[in-house]
Formats: C-alpha cells, structure tokens, sequence
C-alpha cells in the first residue's frame, strides 16, 4: 500500500544569519504563518524540485520539505522539532529574562 | 596560566582572517554547503535548529578575567545576552550570525581565544582536571601536558580529516576529575619505576551510542615520547578506523574490532618506525610552557580561619554553600570553590552576560583572576583565601550564583536537546528545570547527599547519561518523547556504565520517576551510603521494582 | 583532470592508463597498484607511476615505492583524509620521487596536503572551474605558522622559532 499523502511545507535555514526560513511561493519568509502548503503528491513535487535547484541550495542552508497537519482550521507542523523550530524559541524563557524572573535567590524554593 | 607568545597570537589572528575568507567564499558561491560544514565544523560553528552555534574552546577548562569579561561581550554584542557552558569545558553561543563570526573570531583572538577544533572530525579541545594546581591530591599540574598537545594538534596537517572526531583528557591527580576513562586517548601522569613523571595512556573509551570503558595502552610513557607516541597512534586510527558508518568511525569501535592487543601492537609498530626526536618538542619547550603554570604567590595564612567559622555560624545559608561548594586546597588557609550554574529551575551551564562579568570581578579580586570550567557544567574560582570566601559568597548571591548544590540532585548535567539541537530527538533542558523544581528544598538535598542526574536528549550522548547516577536519555517513539532510565553510571576512577532499568517513560513522568528511585534509595542506604553505595551493593532489583511495580 | 602545485595549474607530463591499456611508446604513465602486481612496469614507458588507494595493503604500497618515480594517492572524497597518513608514511619511509594527491579535494586542504608531502593535486573538472587558481594559491598560503615538528609546514614552524630565539637570547 503506497504511504498517505502528508501535506507538507518548505523550509530551510538563512545562509547569512541562520534563522528558519518557510517558502511562501513567491519568497521566503521568517514565519511559519506565511508558509505555502502543498495539499497534493503534485504541488509536493514542486517545492521539492525547487528545494534541489542549485540556486535554492547555493542561496539557504538545508532546504526541505516538512510535514504539517491540519489543527483548528490552522497548519502546524507535524512533529515536535518543527514545532519548537517554528516557534523560533525553545519551549522556556532563557537568558537575561529566565535569569530576571529566578531573581538573585537561586537557593530559595 | 599559559599566556601567548607573539607566535600564538599571529597563529590564532591567522586562522581567524583564513576563517573570515572561507565565509566569504562561501556565500560567494565558491564553497557549497557540502564543502563548507567541515570547514566551519572544525572552526567550531553549526547550524542548529533556531541560529548558527559558535562553540569557543576554553583549553582545559581555565580562563582568566578578561576572556570571562570577553565572552561577556560577545554574549551581549552578537547574541541574546547569555551564554553556555558546555560538559567539554567550553561555551556556546546560541544566535550568532553566520556574517558576524567572523568578527567574533576577531574579537576573541583580542584576549588570546579561538574555537579552533570545538567540533568537526579533528582532535578536539583537550579536557582536564578543574581543580588542575590546586587539589592536594596531584601528582603533577595537567595543564602544561594539555597545553602542549593543544598547540600540537592545532590545525596538525594530518590529522584533520580523521574518520571521526577525537577526544584527548588529561588528569595528573589521584582522583580523575577528568573522566579520561571515556575519552579516545586519556592520559593519567604516573610516576614511573625510577620515580620519573610520565603517563599512563588509555585509548578507546567514549560514550555516545556505543558507550566503552578505555583500555590501557602503554602502562607507562616516558615524558618526552608524548607528542610522538599520540602522533603514532592518531596514523594507525587514521589509516585503519572505520570509514564506512559514522557510528562505527570512533577510535573506540577500532580498538574494539582489533582487540587492545593488535591495537597495541600496531601502534608501537609505528612508533618504532618513527624518530622521536624529530616530531617531538625540546625539553627547553616544555619546561618554557610549564613555567606559565607555576603556582601563584599565595599569601602566607594558617589553615585554621576564624573570621571563616564565625560566619558560618552566623550564616546557616553560607555555612551550606561552604559545605557543599567549597574544595580543600593545597596551600593553608586557601579553598577553591565551585560556582553553580545550576540554580532551581534554571538551564543547567547557562550563564548571562551580566553574571559573567560578576564571575570575572570576583575571580580579579579574589582569586588570582583565575577561573575554571568543570565537565559539570559549573565555573571553578581555584585561589580563594578562607577569610574572603563569606565575600565571594555575598558577590555570588547579588547573581543568583550562590546554589550550594555542587554534586547534589539538582547539580544536573543536561545538553541542549531538542530545544535548541538539529540533531536531538527529545529535549533535555525542561527535563532538568522539572526535576530541579521537584528538588528545591536545600536541606532535602542535602539529606540525599551525592547524586549525579546526566541527561541526553539523544543517543549521542553529549549529556554523558551512561555515567550518570541516574542517566536519562531522550529518544522519539513514534514522535512521542520517551526517556529510558539508566543507573549505577560512575565516570571517576571506577568507571561504570550505568544499566538501563527497562521501558522508557513519557515526559511528563520524569521528575516523579527520579523521586521514586530516590524514596526507593533513602529507605534501603545504611548510615553514610550513597546513592552509587547503595545501588551498588544492592543491584537493579529494587528500584526496578519501585520503578514498574504500580504498573 | 586538472592539476596543480605550488606555482599553480600545470600540464600533466604523466598519462593514467586504463589497466588494459599499452603505454605509449616513451611516455611518463601512471598504472594502478594491482596493475603493478601482475603485469610489473608496461613496457616502453619511459618513467613509472603508480596509483594508490589508502585501503591498499601497506607492504604492497611501499615496494611499488621502490619502483616508481610518482605516488598517487586516492581520495575517494575531501573528508576522506587517510592519504594524508599514506603520503606521510610514504615519506618517512624515503620516497623521494613526486607524491600526488588524486581526488575531489579542495583548496582549503592545500597547505595540509602539502605539509605531508605532496608535490601536487590531481582535482575534478568542476571543482577546479568553481575553485580557481587564485583561491588554491591563496588558502595554501593563509598560514604562515604552524606548531608540527617534521612537517613542511608553510612558513615558521613555531617550535623552531622560539628554538632560534632562545639561542638568540643566549648568545
């Protein structure tokens, strides 16, 4: 039996700074919101086709497709890992703010 | 501390402009992607989930006030104010950009740093002993040997396409703090018959998915032969290692594969086909190297200190931090002591710019302006007086850097996991901050003494779970988190791996699965037994039992 | 396929000959190892070099040595650096004539391969139109300093120079 379809999304990581990026079908875009879903075993094809032009490879770091489910009326992705890239933070409060928010009492309950 | 000569500094300055011309032939076009990752690999940067990651080698774990103060600078000019302290003794930085490394290349190289071989498939940053110097069990300071394999394993031309990356530990103490059991090459400074210093050489040890003990190597290793000897066993791994499977590319698989015996034979097959004298460094070089490393002028001072005993008195809170954070020190009336970077509920290595700086004050005003790294996680001040510790402890405190928690439950080791890793499988840091909540009370800490909670968030296993007291290991099963428990791990001198208890639990069963095993420990212990006393004397049965009873 | 040394890209006087072809009448020709070993040197050819991949049995290796006037190393890819080990060993065992480094390598590694005692590097077509002449030349020489003993580094050795700077100082 052939694998269900999953619809799924491009991405890939900015040459420059890194950052996650999500193909929109006319350019990329930092947010996830924006990202372009290919519903069909076609429109997949597509972004793949796209993912492995030259171009595509020279200009991001790592393109490729992602798969996202349906929730709400609203896509997300599939898995935990695109899930916490997408939201472009991990899932606690880090750095000056984390430190902040404990206060100098490290030792207190 | 070892300080550049005009040749180090042109060396790092080099290969920091040699780094920011493969960048821009990189996003040239010059360099594709494929090409480039070794390049930036063995210049410390990935690409991780979120950013690029910079790992910046802290050689052997110590650094002084001004690189402290550094990183301080850059965590706050080119990153989101923090930084991470790593169990290799090094820091990452989590958000840099790929077009500004190379200016923070720039910048470290200003206080005579680098991130020279923190990752790629190379001879890595050497680790050592963090109380290196200080501790009063010490055969020999490891830092001048450290030094030396530092510089000579920087960009060595042969050994910088290896099948795999290599991991070189030293210790010169009675008590390895250094783990060299679970490194590719530990070497342990022993005397020799003739009561000469030399080392005792281990290979093939490591954790990863295929965790191994090292074997001995050479019982006993003249000084001057170490740079030779090392050079002889890289070309053997070099040339016979496994090139055919990543997991299987460790020096550790090879010896295995071998045996210790043909590995042996092989190796001291080519060290006789070499000319010591040519590869190895005069001893007017090594004596030059160890001299930076000449113990500091301590102040005269009796060992006994009452201004210390008052304030203990006076302060039961300083009086834990003393207990639990404060290490003897060779020379009467000093201490070194360990700053936690593991407050309740925080990420476990992080540390702000702001609390960089403190630690750099703290380390200038009191403690020689020296600062340590450990494998833990956790920053070392190694030169403090008794009679200024109640000082050091009130600075600490003004940053929330005064947990009096060092070895104790929420001391947890925990890499960064699928939070911030493109190749973990499940996170790890949450995993710590719920069990440090869960945890918090001091004095329950305390009456659970010496615990040691490692935890990876994947099979790599660069949160070392096999030798943690209690390991935890985060793996997906079938896109769920599922975390297998494993105890008895040990990375000291009787180095154990720890053994799997049985099914994985779900996340959110975590901190009570690690409470269980704790009830389970505190009403089997005899008077004075740890956690590892414990479990060792008495098996896997009963906490197994504990553990899947209810189920 | 292109090749390069420290003055840049030159002609090839050496020929690769298929395992089963004759070499031509007085040319330099490069045979593979296993050719070696069952038919010994071609004939007519007016100097020997022999193909080597890092897998090849050490001993076999070294007695082609004895024969031959060039080495080629394979590499099979960029991150496969046993050839370095290979040409290292080669050297410290005395083979004087030309080591030449055979496969997808990049500029970057030019200094090292070098450093083991290579002469030149034998690149792929499309690496060499992507990496010109003037990236080779110049990454091999980024550095100028370098802290192996027994290698010909780039430049200062570093041990050797403060070596010289004591003595200096002693004077």
């Amino acid at each position: 039996m052939a694998k269900r379809f999953n619809p799924v999304v491009l991405t890939a990581n900015a040459l420059e700074s890194g950052a996650p990026l999500w193909w929109t079908g006319a350019g990329w875009s930092e947010s996830f919101a924006d990202a372009r879903v290919a519903t069909t075993p076609e429109q997949a094809a597509t972004l793949q086709a796209l993912a492995d032009t030259p171009l595509m490879q020279a200009a991001t770091v790592g393109p490729c497709l992602v798969e996202v489910v349906e929730e709400d009326g609203a896509w997300r992705p599939a898995s935990r890992r695109e899930a916490i890239r997408a939201s472009r933070s991990p899932t606690f409060a880090y750095g000056p703010e984390a430190a902040s928010r404990r206060g100098p009492g490290a030792r207190a309950a | 501390m070892y300080r550049y000569d005009e040749f180090d500094a042109a060396f790092v300055a080099q290969r920091a402009a040699q780094f920011r011309e493969q960048v821009r032939r990189r996003l040239s076009g010059a360099l594709t992607e494929d090409e480039f990752r070794p390049l930036r690999l063995m210049n410390g940067v990935y690409l991780q989930l979120h950013a690029y990651m910079l790992r910046v080698a802290i050689p052997y774990g110590t650094l002084d006030a001004e690189q402290m103060r550094m990183l301080a600078h850059v965590a706050e000019k080119y990153d989101r104010g923090y930084g991470h302290f790593t169990t290799r003794q090094n820091i990452q930085f989590n958000w840099p950009q790929l077009k500004d490394i190379p200016d923070i290349l720039d910048d470290l190289a200003g206080v005579r740093m680098h991130a020279i071989q923190t990752s790629g498939n190379c001879i890595r940053n050497v680790t050592s002993d963090p109380l290196a110097g200080v501790a009063a069990d010490e055969i020999e300071d490891p830092r001048p040997t450290a030094e030396l394999i530092r510089q000579w394993s920087s960009l060595h031309p042969e050994f910088t396409f290896l099948g795999r990356k290599f991991k070189i530990a030293v210790t010169g103490a009675e008590n390895d703090r250094a783990a060299v059991a679970v490194h590719d090459v530990g070497l342990r400074i022993v005397r020799g018959p003739d009561g000469e210093i030399g080392y005792r050489v281990l290979v093939g040890g490591g954790l990863g998915r295929t965790p191994m003990i090292a074997k001995t190597l050479r019982e006993f290793l003249p000084r001057a032969h170490l740079l030779p000897y090392l050079e002889a066993t890289l070309r053997v791994y070099n040339l016979l290692g496994r090139r055919d499977n990543k997991y299987k590319a460790r020096i550790k698989i090879l010896v295995h594969e071998m045996g210790i015996d043909a590995f042996r034979a092989a190796v001291e097959d080519e060290f006789a086909r070499l000319d010591p004298e040519a590869s190895a460094p005069d001893p007017a070089e090594v004596a030059r190297i160890a001299a930076y490393f000449a113990p500091p002028a301590y102040p005269e001072l009796p060992d006994a200190c009452p201004a210390l005993e008052r304030a203990r008195r006076a302060h039961p809170e300083f009086d834990a931090w003393v207990r639990r954070n404060v290490h003897p020190h060779k020379v009467p009336g000093h201490a070194a002591a360990t700053i936690s970077l593991k407050p309740i509920g925080g990420a476990p290595g992080d540390a702000t710019a702001e609390q960089m700086r403190l630690m750099a004050d703290v380390a200038e005003r009191h403690s020689m302006g020296e600062l340590r790294i450990t494998h833990e996680q956790n920053v070392v001040l190694p030169h403090l007086r008794k009679d200024e510790l109640f000082q050091v402890w009130r600075m600490l405190a003004s940053q929330g850097l005064d947990a009096p928690n060092r070895g104790l439950v929420t001391d947890i080791i925990a890499c960064p996991g699928l939070d911030y890793c493109a190749l973990a499988t499940a996170r790890s840091i949450p995993v710590a901050q719920a069990i440090s909540r869960r945890f918090a009370d001091p004095a329950l800490q305390e009456r659970i003494g010496p615990l040691a909670i490692k935890i990876s968030g994947c099979i790599n296993a660069c949160g070392h779970h096999h030798v943690g007291h209690i390991g935890i290991l985060g793996l997906d099963k079938a896109g769920v988190e599922s975390y297998q428990i494993t105890l008895g791990g040990d990375p000291t001198d009787d180095a154990a791996l720890g053994e799997r208890t049985g099914p994985g639990f779900a996340f959110d069963q975590v901190p009570d699965v690690v409470e269980t095993l704790v009830r389970r420990y505190l009403e089997l212990r005899q008077p004075g037994e740890t956690f590892l006393q414990t479990y060792r004397r008495l098996g896997m049965t009963p906490f197994k039992e504990a553990l899947y009873a209810a189920a | 396929m292109p090749l390069l040394d420290d003055t840049g890209f030159v002609p090839d006087p050496w020929t690769r000959l298929a395992d089963d072809r004759p070499a031509p009448e007085g040319a330099r020709v490069i045979v593979s190892l296993a050719r070696l070993r069952e038919q010994g040197p071609p004939a007519g050819a007016a100097a020997l070099g022999v193909h080597v991949a890092p897998e090849d049995d050490p001993e076999a290796v070294a007695e082609a040595a004895a024969r031959a006037a060039l080495i080629s190393v394979g590499f099979s890819s960029f991150a496969d650096g046993r050839g370095f080990s290979v040409a290292r060993r080669l050297r410290a065992a005395g083979f004087a004539g030309e080591l030449r480094a055979f496969g997808p390598l990049i500029a970057d590694q030019f200094a090292a391969l070098r450093a083991c005692g290579f002469d030149a590097v034998e690149i792929p077509e499309a690496l060499a139109a992507r990496q010109d002449e003037a990236q080779w030349l110049a990454a091999a020489r980024s550095m100028t300093l370098g802290y192996q003993r027994g290698y010909a580094l780039p430049g200062r050795n570093i041990l050797e120079a403060r070596r010289a700077a004591r003595e200096e100082a002693a004077r």
